[in-house]
């Protein structure tokens, strides 16, 4: 399939790569990122991975294709590149920068695959099956002990019915989909705003507005449907990448004409993990018709 | 326009959904657009629910906009696609526990009711606009998916046919003989009855001959009549010759009943769970909302039999209630998106 491409512009010594590769490796589900080959053809855009990559300032005079370039500090970026870059990507954004033309990759970017969803109504068939309360509210990062058993939190911020969080489980907790009451300053550092993602509330109240709300199933459905929409889009890779895409102006493939890789897109978007047996009864009734076994080939994806 | 209805087809069965879906179709041409019904075969079982919604994903579409209806239908990809939502999969959300539902707390169903929440919640959630039969049925995405739709709200089969008629001594019913409509409460409320009302019901399912032997055991089969299938002409008949209509399923998503009832000039006697009915029948008012047991649903019958000008008082309001009930409108919120 002639998914658009990218042409990668690296350092001399390779060292920028490593920065930026879960994001490369996210854009290769609409895009194909690859080395610069004149034998492709010219690229759909270009993605530069530090204002010193190789040939950074011819790709800026070439203005037909739009160039992303990684910057460490947007305040020092030289004015050439500032001027001439289509999407600047940082991890630190500042307020001068135009927020269209900078893509601010957040310090909190998590594996959303790893941690799917649960609804309030999934969430109390888990709590019936485990014998736990039927409204039942977790609380961390407040007053109580740091706890050390990560299993555990996400286990507990996995079931419950909503959850007064803060600190570095936050997003944890929203990505879970779960209805979550925080503080101003941790809405402020994820970006979400209140009422949407996510309740603020001084940390006296947060108990006892997690509670109400976990007995609200309406309310706890949106928010937590809300919660995960804003982590795909804005704290994951795939998110990020779409994101990208979007500034330098290339529409996504909607569907692949390749059988098995539209098909593969469907789940994906669907947000089905890798291991549900849809997906894999799916891919394999797919082998079947073509014959082939290799879905890594036919898709793209390992399996 | 051209446009697609959406609909999800199990082979070898009929009811209210399909009416449904053939009376919007006509609803649509008649508005002066072309419109074609689209149907992809589905199974109900839990672990084949996900190909039947999967494939939705993958068929290629080429019209001016999509209605899509019903699960799985609702996976349809398209650039402009309204949702006319009229049930989930219902064994997974608030069927659970009930006989038809194969979903329970094993690994299995836990994970398959997490993915079936998560991939509808995304689907509908594309949609330009999200509408719903009734408002129980929004009520229920609410509740699950943290979804918002608007209720809108259609006439029934044959309701420009449907007309009042005079009181007369059968309560009537027209139901599917299934767990979920208990048509079991109006063979048990004749024993309680202490009126000579008689109760006909007209349907088919697969309960009729425990209500035979329910109805022998109980020594009323005098007075109930299990009519089967009915023609159209028969059914308007009926309704419009009963004292009043008794329906009382579980939870029902909208109650076309309710509505043929009510346009028929007839009260109807429900019960407090009933889901979309009690959208429309209002207690003392447009008919009785009972405690749904057997001696609750005897009573209104006698109250009704025992005060004729009640149930023609109460059958006027219903069939007021009902009067603007139209298509047109409907259409027009669903191609306006």
């Amino acid at each position: 399939m002639n998914l658009p491409g990218i042409e990668l512009l690296v350092d001399r010594d390779g060292r920028q790569v490593e920065s930026v590769l879960p994001l490369v490796v996210a854009l290769r589900t609409w895009a194909d990122p690859h080395a610069p080959d004149p034998g492709l053809g010219p690229p759909m855009a270009r993605l530069a991975v530090s204002v010193r990559a190789v040939n950074l300032d011819a790709a800026l005079e070439d203005r037909a294709i739009p160039v992303a370039v990684v910057v460490d500090d947007p305040e020092t970026v030289p004015a050439r590149v500032r001027e001439r870059a289509a999407v600047l990507v940082t991890r630190s954004p500042a307020p001068s920068l135009d927020p269209v033309s900078t893509l601010a990759i957040p310090h909190d970017v998590i594996d959303v695959d790893a941690h799917p969803p649960l609804s309030p109504f999934v969430r109390a068939r888990w709590r019936e099956r485990l014998g736990l309360p039927a409204n039942l509210v977790v609380r961390v990062g407040y007053q109580d002990p740091w706890p050390t058993d990560d299993a555990a939190i996400t286990a507990a911020l996995a079931v419950c019915s909503a959850a007064a969080v803060r600190g570095p489980w936050t997003l944890t907790a929203l990505t879970l989909g779960t209805a979550v009451v925080t503080d101003e300053s941790d809405a402020q550092r994820l970006g979400a705003r209140d009422g949407t993602a996510l309740v603020v509330a001084e940390p006296v109240h947060a108990a006892a507005r997690a509670v109400a709300i976990g007995a609200d199933w309406p309310e706890a459905a949106r928010l937590g449907h809300e919660a995960r929409h804003f982590v795909e889009r804005a704290h994951s890779w795939s998110g990020l990448a779409r994101t990208l895409l979007d500034r330098l102006g290339i529409e996504r493939p909607r569907v692949p004409y390749q059988p098995l890789a539209g098909l593969q897109l469907r789940l994906d978007e669907l947000g089905t993990p890798p291991d549900a047996l849809v997906a894999l009864r799916a891919l394999h009734r797919g082998t079947d018709v073509t014959g082939r076994t290799d879905l890594v080939d036919l898709t793209g994806r390992r399996r | 326009m051209d446009i697609c209805v959406c609909g999800a087809q199990v082979p070898f069965m009929r009811g209210g959904a399909e009416q449904h879906m053939d009376n919007l179709v006509s609803a649509l041409e008649a508005a002066g657009h072309r419109a074609e019904l689209v149907r992809l075969p589905t199974v109900w079982d839990r672990t084949r629910i996900f190909d039947a919604a999967l494939a939705w994903r993958m068929v290629p579409i080429e019209a001016d906009l999509v209605i899509a209806t019903n699960f799985p239908s609702y996976f349809v990809a398209h650039p402009r696609k309204v949702v006319w939502l009229f049930h989930q999969h219902r064994a997974a959300y608030d069927g659970i526990g009930g006989p038809w539902s194969d979903f329970g707390l094993d690994d299995d169903s836990l994970e398959a009711q997490r993915l079936l929440t998560d991939w509808d919640t995304r689907v509908l959630g594309e949609a330009r606009r999200l509408f719903s039969t009734s408002g129980v049925v929004a009520a229920r995405l609410a509740r699950f998916n943290g979804l918002a739709a608007e209720p809108l709200y259609h006439p029934p089969p044959l309701f420009d046919s449907l007309r009042p008629g005079p009181f007369g001594d059968t309560v009537f019913s027209a139901t599917r003989l299934e767990g979920n409509k208990r048509p079991e409460l109006m063979v048990e409320a004749l024993a309680h009855s202490r009126s000579a009302t008689r109760i006909a019901i007209a349907g088919r399912g697969s309960l009729h001959d425990d209500l035979v032997a329910t109805a022998q055991q109980l020594g009323v089969t005098d007075r109930l009549d299990l009519l089967g299938f009915v023609s159209d002409d028969e059914l308007i008949r009926r309704y419009a010759e009963a004292l009043a209509v008794i329906y009382a399923p579980v939870d029902e998503d909208y109650g076309y009943v309710t509505l043929q009832a009510f346009r028929a000039g007839k009260p109807v006697i429900t019960a407090t769970d009933s889901g979309g009915v009690l959208e429309w029948v209002e207690d003392g008012v447009t008919g009785f909302v009972t405690d749904g047991s057997a001696e609750g649903i005897a009573e209104a019958v006698d109250r009704l039999a025992a005060d004729r000008s009640l149930a023609e008082k109460m059958g006027e309001a219903a069939r007021e209630r009902v009067a603007n009930l139209s298509w047109a409108p409907v259409v027009a919120r669903l191609t306006e998106s």
